[in-house]
C-alpha cells in the first residue's frame, strides 16, 4: 500500500485508478489467455483421424495388465507424474470423477458446468492421460 | 448408425466403456471392433488408463495410513 501512497503523491488520484484498471483488466485478460491456452494444450493429446474416420496412428495394446503396471512404485509414479502433466480443467475432472467417484451430477454442480460438458471433459481427459502413458506403457516401466 | 469407423467409435467410447449405449449402436460398435485391431488396442488402453487412475489413488491412500504389507493385501483381499 506504501507503494501506491507514493504514487498517489506523483499522479492525480484518476490517473492512479485508471493504472490500477488496467492492470485489473490485463490480468483478467492474461488469466482468460492462460485458460484459453490449457483448455487448447489437451487438443494435441486426441487421437488424429484420417478424412475416412480412420485413426491416423494405429493403436497398439500395452505390454501389462493395470494390476500388473500398480505393482511397482516407479510405475505409480510415473502415472502420478502423467495425470499432474493434464491441463487443469482435465485434471480437476479426473480426480473427482475418477479418482475421487464422485457423481457427475455433484460434479457438474460444483465445477459450475453441463453434465454433457463434464462428459466431454472427462472422456478428453482419459483421452490425453492415454497419450502421455503410451509410450511408456508399450514397453515395460 | 450402420457403418461405425474409427472416429465415431472413439467419440463414444466412454459411453461404450459405461455401457450407455443402445442396443443397435452398441451392436454396430461391437462389429467395427471386430474388424478393427487399432480401435481394440485403444480400447484395451482407455479402460487400462481408467484402472491406473483408480489404482493410483487406491495405493496412496493405503500409503497414506502407513499400514503394514499384510494389511494392505487384506484389504486389496476384501476390495475384490
Ligand atoms: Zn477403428
Amino acid at each position: 500500500m506504501a507503494a501506491f501512497r507514493a504514487i498517489g503523491e506523483f499522479n492525480s488520484e484518476s490517473r492512479v485508478s485508471t493504472w490500477l484498471h488496467r492492470i485489473a483488466v490485463n490480468c483478467a485478460l492474461m488469466k482468460l489467455r492462460i485458460r484459453a491456452r490449457r483448455e487448447k494444450d489437451v487438443d494435441a493429446l486426441l487421437p488424429a483421424f484420417e478424412a475416412d474416420g480412420n485413426q491416423q496412428q494405429s493403436s497398439v495394446g500395452w505390454t501389462e495388465t493395470a494390476e500388473e503396471i500398480l505393482q511397482r512404485e516407479q510405475a505409480r509414479a510415473l502415472v502420478r507424474r502423467c495425470i499432474d502433466q493434464l491441463p487443469e480443467p482435465y485434471r480437476i475432472v479426473l480426480v473427482l470423477r475418477d479418482i475421487e467417484q464422485l457423481p457427475a451430477d455433484i460434479v457438474a454442480e460444483k465445477l459450475k458446468i453441463t453434465r454433457d460438458n463434464l462428459k466431454v471433459k472427462l472422456h478428453r481427459a482419459r483421452q490425453a492421460l492415454r497419450t502421455l502413458l503410451d509410450p511408456h506403457m508399450r514397453g515395460a516401466i | 448408425m450402420s457403418h461405425v469407423t474409427c472416429i465415431e467409435l472413439i467419440a463414444f467410447l466412454d459411453s461404450y466403456v459405461d455401457d450407455e449405449l443402445d442396443a443397435e449402436t452398441r451392436h454396430s460398435f461391437d462389429l467395427h471392433l471386430l474388424v478393427c485391431p487399432s480401435c481394440r488396442a485403444y480400447l484395451a488402453t482407455y479402460r487400462e488408463t481408467i484402472e491406473l487412475v483408480r489404482g493410483t489413488a487406491e495405493q496412496e491412500e493405503e500409503l497414506a495410513h502407513d499400514s503394514p504389507a499384510e494389511l494392505i493385501e487384506a484389504m486389496k483381499r476384501v476390495k475384490r
